[in-house]
């Protein structure tokens, strides 16, 4: 399994999003950090994106907009801080629609898990 | 590309206390190791609002600089800021934030933040709020 971020796809998914992740951003962590400090700071990204994935889908299930955005927050924050810009990308807008008063609705929730997914090629989030 | 840090920034690091407080754990974890990096040698972490406020009074840790993100669950970064200014007169707090207005950062300022830090939160912003704490 390839590791996520360097080395994992770095295309826009569509033409007007983001790249999956900004690579340049995480070789600089990288090399500021070490290996085992941005991999130990990983594996707490893949613990917070589970909670985080489970925190959004009930917001949605719930139709609780303001639970949706307090949570797409939280996950704008933790991608955008290590490069996963697409995660970030529409976490932002999750958060933007909630603060709105809209909960996440059924294609939202598929393009967010898709972002994931293909930020972190063969893991699972989503139990 | 990284900008280098003279023995003097290095010093001034090494004789400060922190206190990071971030209800994330990945963000919590990559604050904590860039201070590190920047020669912090006390780093304490908080994981949310309250157990920063918790570990302020009971004076388990005496932070000189406070690295605090502005959302989180139950009290946020600006309860935080407000207590520790009342706690530890000339503290200095750093608020976090993936905000990016200017209203935001002015919000920030009138609430008697020391510094505002918009993430992505990378060695280069930390480096160069904390220069301006040192007033050099």
């Amino acid at each position: 399994m390839s590791p996520p971020g360097i080395g994992a796809a770095t295309g826009a998914a569509e033409d007007s999003d983001p790249a999956v992740v900004d690579a340049a951003a995480q070789q600089d962590l990288r090399d500021t950090l070490g290996d085992d400090i941005f991999d130990e700071i990983l594996d707490a990204l893949r613990d917070n994106l589970g909670r985080l994935m489970k925190d959004i889908a009930e917001a949605a299930t719930q139709h609780d907009a303001a639970a949706a955005a307090r949570a797409a927050h939280a996950l704008k924050g933790a991608t955008l801080n290590l490069g996963f810009t697409l995660i970030a990308h529409h976490a932002a807008r999750l958060e933007a629609k909630g603060k709105g008063g809209t909960a996440p609705a059924a294609d939202d929730m598929a393009v967010i898990r898709h972002a994931v997914a293909i930020s972190f090629p063969g893991e699972d989030f989503q139990r | 590309m990284t900008t280098q840090v003279d023995q003097g920034f290095v010093e001034w690091m090494s004789d400060k206390s922190f206190l990071v407080v971030e209800d994330v754990s990945s963000s919590r974890l990559l604050e904590a190791s860039l201070l590190r990096g920047l020669g912090a040698r006390t780093v304490v972490t908080a994981v949310d609002g309250a157990d920063a406020v918790s570990k302020l009074e009971s004076g388990a840790t005496q932070p000189d600089i406070i690295i605090c993100d502005w959302l989180m669950p139950g009290l946020d970064g600006i309860g935080v800021l407000e207590h520790a200014k009342r706690l530890i007169p000339g503290i200095k707090v750093v608020m976090v934030t993936s905000k990016s207005g200017l209203e935001d950062a002015k919000l920030a300022h009138d609430k008697g933040a020391d510094g505002y830090v918009a993430k992505p939160f990378t060695r280069e912003t930390l480096l160069a709020v904390l220069k301006r704490l040192r007033g050099v």
